[in-house]
C-alpha cells in the first residue's frame, strides 16, 4: 500500500460553486417564464405581435447566454491555449453576464445590439481583469453601461411601443410627485405593479417573483442577502420620507421599490459575489450606499430614468474600502458607529432635501400653462406655448378665432414616434372640432402620456383664453 | 460567526471499548508537545518497570516521562510523531509481564490531597492536555484564584468518539474526581460540556450527577468548533478573554485528562494509557485503549485493515488532523484519533468567487479570502491578523471553490514571522 500525504481538512462541505450557480439559474427560470408569458404569449393572444415575435423574450435570453459563453470559449482557446476551452468557460460560469444583461435590456432591443453589449461587457468587464473571480465590475452592468452610453435611446424610448410606459417613466413624467390616480391607476392598482403586470425589461417586470427568488437564494445560501435587504430598506425609508414631506401615502414607497429594475437589480446584480464586499458589515454598507445612489439618480439627475445599474456599478468601485472597514468592525464592533452615523445622516438629509424641494416646486406650479407669446390680430389670437410631453416639452402654436380653436400646430417636440401617431389617430383634429372640450376626446393608446398632456394643456388654454 | 454543522458528524459509532495493551515495542518520545527536550534517565539494556520514570525535564518544567510497559530498553532512536517531527524516543521491548512500579507511598483518599500535593501528583504523573494541545495540566492549577472548572467532553470533530467511550465506561469515576478537584482547589462551579445530540451521555451523567450539586451539565449545540476553549467559555459563561482562560479564573480540561487525574490521584498511576478512535474507510470504526508509545503499525495489525492501493493515515480528526508519511508513527498522549482511509478528498480548485462564506464561519473572525489576496502585501496582512488563526480548517471546509484556505493562512503567518517572503 502506498501511503499518501495530503493537507487537510479531509472532509469538505458538499456545497460547491457549480451547485450555487445552478441554484441561481433555477431562481431565474420563473422570472424568464413569466416575462415570456407577459411579453410574448399575452401579446400574441391580444394579436399585437406575430408568432415569431412571441418568442422574442426567449430568443433574447438564449442569444445573450450563448454569446457570453462563446466569448470565453474563444478567449480560452486563442489566448490561454486551453485544451478544454468549453470546460474553462463552464467553470468560469460565463453564461451569467449575458443572461443577466438580456434580462435588463428592453424586450425589443435589436439582437445585434444585445450581442455587442454582451461582448463589450464580457471583454471589458471580465476578461481584461483576468477572468472569473478577478473582475471589479459586474460584467453584465458594464455591458448595460455600454448600451446606456452609446444607444440610450434604445433603453428609454423603444420600451413603450409594445408594453406601454413603465411606471418609472410615468413617475418621471410627473416629475416624481403625483397622486395615486396619476401614478398607479394607469396600471390598475399597486398590487398589479407588485405582481408584475406592467411594462419593463424581461427581468424587471415581476417584483413578486424577484422576492420569491430572493427567499430561495437566501435559504440555499447562494447570495449575500444583506445587500438586497438593506438596499430595498434604504430606498423604502428614503422614499417614505419624500412621500411624507409631500403628503403622499405609503403606496408611493412601494411604487418606487416595485417599479424599474430595482428588485431584480438588488437580488441578482447587487449580490454578484465577485464584485461585492466579503464582510457582513461591508455588505450592509454597500446596500445602504446603493439605495442612496439610486434615489439620487432617480430624483436629482435629469434625463436618467433608472438609477439601479449605475448605483451598483459605483458601489462596485468602493468594495475595497467597504471591506477594509468591514474587517475592522469584525475585530472591534465599536468601529461601526461612525460609518453608521454618516450613512444615516446621508440618508435622512438627502431624502429630506429631495422631499422639501419637490414640495416647494409643486406649490409654485399651480398653472401648468407656459405661454411664450400671445399675438392679437383682430378676432384672431395666436398663442405660442409649451406643453408638457412624455420625453420633454412640446412647443405648440394654437390659433383662436374669437373663442373657437381654429388650428393646432406642433412646432417642436422630442416625442419621436408618438406625435405622428397622435396626428394619425386624429387627436389634433378632434381637439379642434371639439373646441378643446376634452370630455369627448379619447386618448391615443400607445401614446397615452403625450396625448394626455396635450389634452390637458389645450383644455387649460381654452379656459385661460375665455377668461382673458 | 455562523455555526457550522459538519457533514458526517452524527455518524454511528461503536462505543464498546477494545483493549490493545500488548505492543511488542513502545517508543517513548523524549519531548513534550511544546518542544522542550527531556533528559533520558535510563541506559540501554536496563530493565524498566511499567510506570517507572525514564525521563524528566529541567527544574522549571518538571514533568516526568514514564515507561508504559515493563521490559528492556533497547536503544534510543529517532521516530516520527503525529506532527511529522523526527524525535528521539526510548525504545522498550515488552516482556509482557506488566511488572508495575508505581509510587505507592503517597496514596490518599481523593479529597485528602492538599493543593500542593495535588499539583505535585499530577505533575509527577506527567499529565498533559489529552484533547490535542498537550498543555501541561499542573500549570493550569497553579494559580490560586480559580473559580470555575469546565470539563470539555464536546469532541466537535466528526469521527472521534474516544471521550464518548470513556464517559460511557467511567462516568462515576470522572464525577468523583471532578468533585475532589473542586474541593482541593476551592472551585465552586463546574460545567461538564457535552453535545446536545448525545442523549446516551446525558443519560449516563444523570445517573450519578445528582450527588454532586455543584457539577452542572452543559449541552452545546452540534456545531464545529464547539469544543474550542474560547467558544466553550463563551457559550457557557458568555465571557471572552485575551490569552488564557485563567485570566478569568477558568480552567478547561478535557475529560480524558480528568480521567488521567483520577488514576493518578487514586492509584498513583502515571499517564501511560489512553483511548483512541480508529476509523476510516479501511477499518471498522472502533475505540481502543492503547499504551502511550505504541506505533500505528502495531495497532493496525491488531485490528486488521482492508487492502487498498492507496493509504492515507490521518492522525487527529478529519478537520485538524494531519497525514503522516509512515505507519511507524508513535502515539503520544495528545493523539485521540487515527483515520485510515483510501478516499481521495481531492477536489478541483477553481477561482475564488468571493462569496465570503469563509469569513462568515471563521471562529476567530478572520477574513481568509482577504488574507489569501494580500499574502504578498505585508502591511495589509498585519491588519488582517492571520496569527489569530487556530487552524480549525473551517474555511477550507466551507469553500465552494474548494480552495485550501488554511494552507494559505499558515503561509501568511510564516510571511508575518519573516520566515517566508
Amino acid at each position: 500500500m502506498k501511503i499518501i500525504n495530503q493537507n487537510g481538512p479531509y472532509i469538505k462541505s458538499k456545497n460547491n460553486t457549480t451547485k450555487m450557480m445552478r441554484n441561481l439559474l433555477i431562481a431565474l427560470i420563473p422570472i424568464i417564464l413569466f416575462s415570456f408569458y407577459y411579453n410574448g404569449i399575452r401579446l400574441y393572444n391580444l394579436k399585437a405581435i406575430s408568432t415569431i415575435e412571441m418568442f422574442n423574450p426567449l430568443i433574447l435570453v438564449l442569444i445573450g447566454s450563448v454569446t457570453s459563453f462563446l466569448i470565453e470559449v474563444i478567449y480560452a482557446f486563442i489566448f490561454l491555449k486551453d485544451k478544454k476551452p468549453f470546460e474553462y468557460s463552464f467553470y468560469s460560469y460565463s453564461i451569467f453576464p449575458g443572461l443577466f444583461l438580456s434580462l435588463v435590456v428592453p424586450v425589443n432591443t435589436p439582437i445585434i445590439l444585445l450581442i455587442m453589449a454582451v461582448c463589450f461587457g464580457v471583454i471589458f468587464g471580465k476578461i481584461v481583469f483576468g477572468g472569473f473571480g478577478k473582475n471589479i465590475f459586474n460584467p453584465a452592468l458594464v455591458g448595460y453601461l455600454f448600451l446606456f452610453v452609446c444607444y440610450s435611446s434604445v433603453l428609454t424610448s423603444s420600451l413603450d411601443a409594445v408594453s406601454g410606459a413603465t411606471p418609472l417613466a410615468n413617475l418621471k413624467g410627473f416629475d416624481y410627485v403625483g397622486t395615486y390616480n396619476d401614478l398607479v391607476l394607469p396600471y390598475n392598482s399597486i398590487f398589479d405593479l407588485i405582481l408584475g403586470f406592467k411594462g419593463g425589461a424581461l427581468g424587471e417586470i415581476s417584483g413578486l417573483l424577484c422576492i420569491i427568488s430572493f427567499i430561495y437564494l437566501t435559504i440555499t445560501k447562494v447570495i449575500k442577502f444583506k445587500i438586497p435587504l438593506f438596499y430595498c430598506l434604504t430606498v423604502f425609508i428614503m422614499t417614505t420620507i419624500i412621500a411624507f414631506t409631500n403628503n403622499i401615502g405609503i403606496w408611493y414607497s412601494l411604487l418606487h421599490i416595485f417599479s424599474g429594475g430595482l428588485l431584480f437589480g438588488a437580488v441578482f446584480m447587487a449580490t454578484d459575489p465577485v464584485t461585492t464586499p466579503i464582510t457582513s458589515f461591508g455588505q450592509i454598507m454597500a446596500g445602504i450606499l446603493m439605495g442612496i445612489i439610486t434615489v439620487i439618480c432617480r430624483f436629482l439627475i435629469p434625463g436618467l430614468v433608472e438609477g439601479v445599474m449605475l448605483s451598483i456599478l459605483s458601489v462596485n468601485l468602493l468594495v475595497m474600502i467597504l471591506d477594509n472597514i468591514g474587517v475592522k468592525v469584525k475585530f472591534n464592533i465599536k468601529v461601526c458607529i461612525i460609518p453608521i452615523i454618516i450613512l444615516t445622516l446621508l440618508t435622512l438629509s438627502i431624502s429630506l432635501y429631495i422631499g422639501l424641494s419637490k414640495a416647494n416646486s409643486n406649490k409654485n406650479d399651480t398653472s401648468s400653462l407656459e405661454i411664450i407669446e400671445t399675438l392679437n390680430n383682430g378676432n384672431k389670437t395666436t398663442y405660442t406655448l409649451y406643453s408638457k410631453g412624455y420625453a420633454g416639452k412640446i412647443k405648440l402654436k394654437i390659433i383662436f378665432d374669437q373663442n373657437d380653436i381654429s388650428s393646432i400646430e406642433i412646432l417642436e417636440h422630442q416625442e419621436n414616434e408618438f406625435i405622428p401617431k397622435i396626428i394619425a389617430e386624429g387627436l389634433i383634429d378632434n381637439l379642434v372640432s371639439n373646441n378643446g372640450d376634452i370630455s369627448n376626446v379619447d386618448s391615443v393608446s400607445g401614446a397615452t402620456f403625450t396625448s394626455k398632456y396635450l389634452k390637458e394643456t389645450i383644455n387649460e388654454l381654452v379656459k385661460y383664453h375665455k377668461g382673458a | 460567526m455562523k455555526k457550522v454543522q459538519l457533514v458526517n458528524n452524527k455518524a454511528k459509532h461503536d462505543y464498546t471499548l477494545q483493549k490493545f495493551l500488548k505492543p511488542n515495542f513502545v517508543y517513548i518520545p523524549l519531548i513534550t508537545p511544546n518542544n522542550t527536550n527531556a533528559l533520558c534517565e535510563v541506559k540501554v539494556n536496563e530493565y524498566v518497570y511499567k510506570g517507572q520514570v525514564i525521563g524528566s525535564f529541567s527544574e522549571s518544567f518538571s514533568l516526568k516521562i514514564h515507561s508504559s510497559i515493563s521490559g528492556t530498553v533497547k536503544e534510543i532512536k529517532k521516530m516520527r510523531l503525529y506532527n511529522n517531527k523526527f524525535v528521539e524516543c526510548i525504545v522498550i521491548e515488552n516482556d509482557f509481564k506488566e511488572n508495575t512500579k508505581y509510587n505507592e507511598k503517597n496514596i490518599k483518599k481523593l479529597s485528602d490531597y492538599s493543593k500542593e500535593e495535588f499539583i505535585e501528583n499530577i505533575r509527577d504523573s506527567g499529565i498533559i492536555g489529552m484533547g490535542g494541545a498537550g498543555f501541561p495540566t499542573y500549570f493550569k492549577y497553579k494559580p490560586e484564584n480559580i473559580n470555575t472548572l469546565i470539563v470539555n467532553a464536546v469532541e466537535c470533530e466528526p469521527f472521534i468518539s474516544a471521550d464518548h467511550t470513556l464517559i460511557l465506561n467511567n462516568c462515576e469515576e470522572i464525577l468523583e474526581v471532578i468533585d475532589s478537584i473542586m474541593e482541593i482547589n476551592n472551585i465552586n462551579k463546574c460545567y461538564v460540556a457535552i453535545k446536545d445530540i448525545y442523549s446516551d451521555l446525558k443519560y449516563e451523567f444523570d445517573k450519578y450527577v445528582g450527588t454532586y450539586p455543584n457539577i452542572k451539565l452543559f449541552f452545546t449545540k452540534n456545531y464545529y468548533p464547539a469544543g474550542w476553549e474560547r467558544n466553550l467559555i463563551k457559550d457557557i459563561m458568555n465571557i471572552e478573554y485575551n490569552n488564557l482562560p485563567i485570566e478569568k479564573g477558568i480552567v478547561v480540561n478535557n475529560v480524558s485528562t480528568i480521567y488521567a487525574i483520577y488514576e493518578s490521584l487514586k492509584y498513583n498511576k502515571p499517564s501511560i494509557e489512553r483511548i483512541i478512535t480508529v476509523s476510516g474507510s479501511l477499518v471498522n470504526d472502533t475505540n481502543i485503549l492503547v499504551k502511550i508509545g505504541t506505533t500505528i503499525k502495531e495497532i493496525v495489525d491488531f485490528i486488521g485493515i482492508k487492502d487498498a492501493e492507496k493509504l492515507k493515515v490521518i492522525v487527529g480528526g478529519p478537520m485538524m488532523g494531519k497525514t503522516v508519511s509512515t505507519l511507524d508513527t508513535v502515539i503520544t498522549k495528545n493523539v485521540n484519533s487515527i483515520i485510515l482511509s483510501d478516499e481521495d478528498f481531492y477536489n478541483k480548485e477553481i477561482n475564488c468567487l468571493k462569496c465570503g462564506k469563509c469569513s462568515d464561519v471563521c471562529p476567530s473572525k478572520l477574513c481568509p479570502v482577504l488574507i489569501m489576496d494580500n499574502i504578498s502585501n505585508k502591511d495589509e496582512l498585519i491588519n488582517l491578523q492571520p496569527n489569530k488563526c487556530i487552524e480549525c480548517g473551517l474555511c477550507s471546509y466551507i469553500c465552494p471553490s474548494k480552495i485550501s484556505l488554511r494552507d494559505k493562512i499558515i503561509e501568511a503567518k510564516q510571511v508575518l514571522r519573516g520566515e517566508k517572503k
